[in-house]
């Protein structure tokens, strides 16, 4: 189980209806995560992986490591912060 | 004649005249219009030894081929000699003055001279008379619109200055339409100077476009690339459905807002997803004429405070500096500082000099002595908006030493010792994008002509490989330019940026129009002009002239004393970890930053003091630039 941040904004505020939430979940990659969040709000992954598959945008932030933007293989991990925008 | 009206109206303030004179051909086609029309003025009419605050200092208000056709087009620049460093004062305004003005059949509006007591200025159709605006001088900008919409119809537009511009405040700024903007760098000082307090102007005329179908198909296209449904650039969207406040949240996640005078990147809790909460304010995109996107500045109606049911624009830059800057977490008290700035004629950038002197206070190199009792502690919000009058009036000795710019502030107190907090450079305060965290810009900061101004290379990273058409080459590596931490590229990415934006700046057009594949691509822009003007643009064509308006904007800072002495960043940038933001140091090392300028030097074709060299100026036809230079 990890205990993860997920921060939504712009469209995904409104996919999700609340700005941020804390949720422990076992989901092993960042590519499991969006299915998660698929299952939980209809038409995250759709959004997220659009056509073209850049126009949005995640961010992850670690302690150790500023930011980034997870690939799909990521392991999540415990006190992970996710940002989609 | 297409596109240009090629001629400009000069006004002098002293002698109360005003007359129309033709401008020459070769002038629109090495400069454009706009921006680069304003510097050629600038440069020619003006001398190392020209007083910024005198009658002989130009202030100039550029139009480009495009103001006026239907392509969004309400920019325009506002160009003078500034008062705050000696060097270049550039800015763009939006609205829906531009158009006006060019009906009126000029391309330029070029004021000289000082009135003897407050005036307005009047351009109707070609007429041009003076009046008293007496009656308008102390008001905030809020009333002086409502008083000048009494005077004259809703078929005029105005530009005016608040109580800042009136006291020669270093951040003030000219308005129009209630939160258009512009003239930081000392546009607004510079009107005050003068004692104008506002143009009205209305236009009858119109804009001739060459070929019409042309036109129409170069629009098409434009509109075709940044619809949302394809448009690959990530704030597309966001930006119109919320405003560019939409993306404080992301920068935050980034670590790239300035928080506590930009000591953090990076904050919890409210004031890190404003976004979301605008979204339950917003109303409507407070758009400029002609605008397809509506994306840069929202009309918000708070819920609570002195702003209730009234409304004020939201902004994003302006949103952090005034709020989370100052630990302001609260989105109605900050949306309250914003909007008073707009009231007093004030650059809401004006928070980092607020925000240095709540250090200062904090560190005790200020005490309640200089501040009038004032207790100065972030978070205190009440504290903030006496700032603020307190520097629009030149209240005191605080407000009045602010007045003058973080730079002279942050030399005189505590004999400089508080100089490496003061986020500012070449006199200029900083207006957000944080330099930690993108190598870009950090090198833009530092080499700009205009201070701390991000705008004029923002966004501060290349497009997605994607979004370059493969019959586009770029002058740089996208991987390593995109690269946030590393010094790779950076110089030949930001001179890119700063030749690209001239040629939108001097279009005209708006700085968040080359979006998607536009970013890279200039051809349609060029088809575009074409199309307007009759003449032949190519997109290598547009980047030449970019870079020549480049050249010669930076010749005139080199003729007022820049060097490369003057490329500098602050200490809280250069030496101070941030543990919540940045790079991989956290912050620029200045040896990593020592190496990008010496690399934008080198892309630039200038000497490593920062001088251009003279083939380089012969290269762009500025022999006469490079002769004055002693080069």
């Amino acid at each position: 189980m990890a205990k993860i941040l997920l921060r939504y904004m712009g469209r995904f505020c409104e996919l999700a209806q609340k700005p941020l939430e804390e949720r422990e979940v076992t989901c092993k990659t960042f590519s499991e995560l969006i299915d998660l969040l698929e299952h939980d709000y209809p038409g995250y992954a759709a959004e997220f992986y659009n056509l073209i598959g850049e126009r949005h945008e995640c961010t992850l932030r670690r302690p150790e490591v500023a930011s980034i933007n997870p690939k799909a293989d990521e392991p999540v991990r415990d006190g992970d912060c996710y940002g989609f925008y | 004649m297409y596109g240009w009206q090629k001629k400009i109206l000069r006004v002098d303030l002293s002698k109360q005249t005003a007359s129309f004179e033709p401008m020459p051909d070769e002038v629109y086609r090495d400069f454009l219009g706009g921006r680069g029309l304003a510097i050629k003025i600038l440069y020619d009419e003006t001398d190392k030894d020209t007083d910024p605050m005198g009658p002989d200092n130009p202030l100039i208000f550029a139009l480009g081929p495009l103001n006026g056709t239907p392509f969004g087009s309400g920019r325009m620049t506002v160009m003078t000699r500034s008062p705050r460093n000696g060097f270049l004062s550039d800015g763009n305004i939006g609205g829906h003055f531009a158009p006006q003005l060019k009906y009126n059949g000029v391309d330029a509006l070029v004021i000289k001279g000082i009135s003897e007591k407050p005036c307005m200025l009047v351009i109707d159709n070609g007429e041009v008379s003076f009046r008293s605006a007496e009656h308008l001088w102390g008001k905030t900008t809020r009333e002086t619109e409502r008083l000048l919409r009494e005077e004259f119809d809703d078929s005029y537009q105005f530009r005016y200055i608040g109580p800042a511009g009136e006291h020669c405040v270093g951040q003030s700024v000219i308005v129009g339409n209630l939160l258009h903007t512009g003239g930081r760098t000392g546009g607004g000082m510079v009107m005050g100077s003068k004692r104008l307090k506002a143009i009205v102007c209305r236009g009858n005329g119109s804009v001739k476009v060459a070929d019409p179908e042309a036109y129409l198909k170069a629009y098409q296209r434009i509109v075709f690339e940044l619809d949302p449904r394809r448009c690959t650039d990530v704030y597309r969207l966001p930006y119109g459905l919320y405003g560019d406040v939409s993306v404080n949240g992301l920068v935050n996640e980034y670590g790239g807002l300035a928080i506590e005078n930009g000591k953090y990147g990076t904050v919890g809790g409210e004031g890190s997803f404003t976004a979301e909460k605008m979204l339950r304010i917003t109303k409507k995109p407070k758009s400029c004429y002609g605008c397809m996107q509506g994306c840069c500045i929202n009309w918000v109606v708070p819920t609570e405070g002195k702003l209730k049911g009234i409304g004020t624009q939201a902004h994003a830059g302006s949103l952090n500096a005034m709020g989370s800057n100052l630990r302001i977490m609260n989105l109605n008290q900050q949306l309250e500082n914003t909007n008073m700035c707009c009231d007093l004629g004030l650059d809401t950038f004006v928070g980092f000099a607020i925000a240095w002197a709540f250090e200062a206070f904090d560190k005790g190199y200020l005490t309640t002595k200089d501040t009038d009792g004032l207790v100065l502690k972030f978070g205190d919000n009440d504290a903030v908006q006496e700032m603020l009058k307190n520097i629009a009036y030149r209240r005191n000795w605080i407000g009045n030493l602010l007045a003058d710019g973080l730079d002279r502030a942050s030399d005189i107190v505590a004999d400089g010792a508080c100089k490496g907090f003061a986020l500012q450079s070449k006199g200029v305060e900083y207006s957000t994008v944080n330099p930690r965290v993108y190598y870009n810009m950090a090198l833009h900061y530092a080499i700009s002509d205009v201070g701390l101004n991000h705008t004029r290379i923002y966004p501060p990273y290349p497009p997605l490989p994607e979004a370059v058409p493969p019959d586009v080459k770029l002058p740089y590596d996208i991987e390593k330019a995109k690269n946030k931490h590393t010094v790779d590229d950076k110089g030949k990415f930001v001179r890119w940026c700063l030749n690209t934006r001239a040629v939108i700046n001097s279009l005209e057009t708006c700085a968040y129009s080359p979006r998607g594949r536009l970013y890279s691509d200039q051809r349609p822009y060029a088809e575009l002009v074409s199309a307007v003007t009759g003449e032949n643009f190519t997109a290598e064509r547009l980047y030449e002239i970019g870079e020549r308006i480049c050249q010669l904007e930076h010749s005139f800072n080199v003729r007022n004393g820049a060097s490369r002495k003057d490329d500098v960043l602050p200490d809280r940038w250069t030496k101070e970890n941030d543990p919540t933001s940045g790079n991989g140091y956290n912050m620029v090392v200045q040896e990593e930053l020592d190496r990008m300028i010496d690399d934008f030097y080198d892309v630039s074709g200038w000497d490593r003091n920062g001088i251009p060299k003279r083939e380089t100026l012969e290269r762009f036809g500025l022999s006469y630039v490079a002769d004055e230079l002693g080069l």
